[in-house]
């Protein structure tokens, strides 16, 4: 009867003890923070860095943990994660996005106001949706690609000596991205009159497609002085068919993104420049946004074009070691850092 | 009753005329692709004279490649009335594979022909793997294979996480710009895989079986065919076929990425269905392919010669092909389309 008691007793303790240590547990992830990290896949160098980005921030604070969900492009695998993901971690949950179309981002809106999520898109954003209309819309994040489009034609066109004929590898048909970074190439274009482009073809940001076109250009168009392409798999696409006519560093390239393979390219001559978006910075700082309005920081809404670095053979190597040996370090108090200018929503 | 003996003689003999008819059409319809590929090239020499010019048959020869290397796997494929829409995440684990293990920017690693076949090797038995499940559990090609394709694209990327690795090695470059006898190497080894396939479906029991199988797979079985046997080989074939593909564009790309594969099937099949290979199985055969394959790269190609607006491209492209497909493909055995 004594040894009951006592088992009783130790039984009772330990129940206790299990009851204390669960409820410390639950209140401790209660106090935490749960980002939910959305971009199409990890398969693009870019998109990883987005990923790795809003990562970083994470991990800058010991009260946020992170989830990373690739939709693959796919609206209803967004909206799907998205809903998963709140009805697990409710209001203390937070979101970036890299949307899987500008239309979902209607969506998207729909169910994080719903459900008081604080959130930030990237890159898109439907017709008629402006952050300041919405309560938990923290802002939208984006490079500007005009600009981007404009600044690496401009310096090609400069590199030319502004005439000659030069082609253009487009992205693809009906994105806003292609779109504005093919508006940003022809205002370059249109402050150089002796410049003709003799060509424009749809690559669908694809290496291969992008190499035989140029192929096809080479050996039918008569003389290129330059190449511009939409994005830096296009231009290696390009640079893979002037090495194989012995033109690789004669006619030059430029492209837009930022990626490894790029740098590698300028560093060895073979391409004349690129603009790193920088997806660290964009997700880090998008990311950085919607945790501050969660948790009742000052910060501004509204939509936003980000800073971009601009890499040529003078600053690649220092661009190699900060983005590709190491990573970005960002003060992710200072919100203001990443903030190349607002941008008007109409 | 005499009257009755002429009217079924009457309707025997218009059954014999139609029948006649129909394979007088039939017989036409085979030589349609051929006459479609001549008739193309002629016209478009015409409209541009640059289009035969030696540097742009280089690029024909060049652009057939890839093309011509899965689209002879997968003829064995269409033939046995299956179809494999793993092929672009084959192609992608492949190419992406391959760069991490012979020389790169990415790794120490430099296995160099070891680091080519072990993953082509991979490939078919992945292949296998593929036939095995389709014809041991009874999924439907179509699901099993697209399931497939969507964990090699998921392995490819897992792969290099995100950074791709740029291919280092001297001979890539002098096997994806050499030549000889004015054919590119790469185009040699895309014909020697074609030839291979003629080999291996004209010439062999196994070429007979698939044929078989294509055309009535129960009288195939009830004859002794070892049905998934050969389905199961079928499919290792057209996944080392993509393997195949996946090495050719990791070496003209330079770079290893599961991207590579993206947008390969489509033209694969368009150009099988040109050349009037069929995709209810048994009909059409390796010549039909390589003609389907010359008349999809030719138009790729002429169209971005003569410069057609990049928004009206797709859709040009899009008219011309269900224009090819009318004019080639055999409609007599069908009562209805699917």
């Amino acid at each position: 009867m004594k040894h009951l008691g006592f088992k009783l007793a130790a039984i009772f303790v330990i129940l206790v003890l299990l009851a204390a240590g669960t409820a410390a547990w639950a209140a401790e992830s209660g106090e935490k923070w749960h980002l939910l990290i959305s971009v199409h896949n990890l398969d693009s160098e870019f998109w990883a860095q987005e990923a790795a980005g809003a990562v970083l921030f994470a991990e800058s604070r010991p009260d946020v943990e992170y989830t990373i969900q690739p939709s693959n492009g796919d609206d209803n695998t967004l909206l799907q994660g998205l809903k998963d993901f709140i009805a697990q971690h409710g209001k203390r949950s937070i979101a970036v996005f890299d949307p899987s179309s500008a239309a979902n981002t209607v969506n998207i809106a729909d169910i994080c106001e719903e459900a008081g999520v604080y959130y930030s898109l990237t890159w898109h954003l439907a017709e008629g949706l402006r952050p300041e209309d919405y309560k938990y819309f923290v802002g939208l994040f984006s490079p500007d690609d005009e600009v981007s489009g404009y600044k690496t034609a401009s310096h090609l066109l400069e590199a030319i000596g502004k005439k000659g004929n030069v082609v253009y590898l487009h992205g693809k048909i009906g994105e806003d991205s292609a779109a504005r970074r093919y508006q940003g190439m022809k205002r370059a274009l249109s402050e150089c009159p002796d410049v003709k482009l003799v060509d424009y073809q749809v690559a669908d940001w694809d290496q291969e497609k992008a190499m035989a076109i140029t192929e096809t250009w080479l050996a039918t168009k008569g003389p290129i002085d330059g190449i511009i392409a939409a994005n830096d798999t296009m231009a290696l696409g390009a640079i893979e068919a002037l090495k194989k006519a012995e033109l690789n560093g004669k006619v030059p390239v430029t492209g837009t993104d930022g990626i490894q393979a790029a740098f590698d390219a300028i560093k060895g001559g073979d391409m004349l420049a690129t603009i790193a978006n920088d997806g660290y910075l964009l997700f880090g700082y998008a990311a950085a946004y919607a945790y501050a309005a969660a948790t009742g920081q000052p910060h501004e809404k509204g939509a936003f074009y980000t800073n971009a670095v601009f890499v040529t053979k003078d600053n690649v190597e220092q661009v190699i070691a900060d983005y590709i040996k190491g990573k970005p370090t960002f003060d992710f108090s200072d919100l203001k850092f990443p903030i190349l200018s607002k941008r008007e929503i109409k | 009753m005499e009257r009755d003996h002429e009217k079924r003689a009457a309707i025997a003999d218009q059954f014999k005329e139609k029948i006649r008819r129909e394979t007088r059409g039939e017989r036409l319809r085979v030589y349609m692709p051929i006459i479609l590929l001549l008739s193309l090239s002629v016209l478009f020499a015409v409209y541009d004279s640059r289009f035969f010019s030696p540097a742009n048959i280089t690029n024909l020869l060049y652009q057939m490649t890839i093309p011509l290397i899965l689209a002879t796997g997968i003829t064995f494929v269409l033939l046995t009335g299956c179809i494999d829409l793993s092929l672009e995440g084959v192609m992608g684990l492949a190419g992406s594979s391959i760069a991490l293990l012979i020389l790169n920017t990415k790794n120490s690693n430099d296995f160099g022909a070891i680091g080519v076949l072990v993953p082509i090797a991979g490939c078919a038995l992945i292949g296998a793997v593929t036939g095995l499940i389709h014809t041991k559990l009874r999924i439907a090609s179509f699901i099993v294979t697209f399931a497939m394709g969507s964990i090699t694209a998921g392995l490819a990327v897992l792969t290099y996480r995100g950074v791709p690795a740029v291919i280092k090695v001297g001979w890539a470059n002098d096997l994806s710009v050499g030549s000889f006898w004015g054919v590119p190497y790469l185009t040699w080894i895309a014909l020697g895989i074609f030839a291979a396939g003629c080999v291996l479906l004209y010439c062999t029991a196994f070429g007979c079986a698939v044929y078989a199988i294509g055309d009535n797979e129960l009288a195939a079985k009830a004859s002794g065919t070892h049905i998934d046997a050969v389905k199961t080989a079928v499919f290792a074939i057209c996944a080392c076929t993509s393997g195949i593909a996946g090495f050719i564009s990791c070496v003209r790309l330079k770079i290893g990425q599961a991207a590579m594969g993206s947008d390969q099937l489509f033209p694969a099949i368009t150009a099988l269905v040109i050349g009037g290979v069929s995709l209810s199985g048994g009909k059409g055969g390796m010549l039909q392919t390589f003609v389907g394959v010359l008349i999809y790269t030719e138009l790729q190609n002429f169209l971005t010669i003569i410069g057609v607006d990049a928004y009206y491209k797709k859709a040009v492209q899009g008219v011309i092909i269900i224009i090819a497909v009318a004019m080639t493909v055999s409609r007599s055995r069908k009562t209805i389309s699917k």
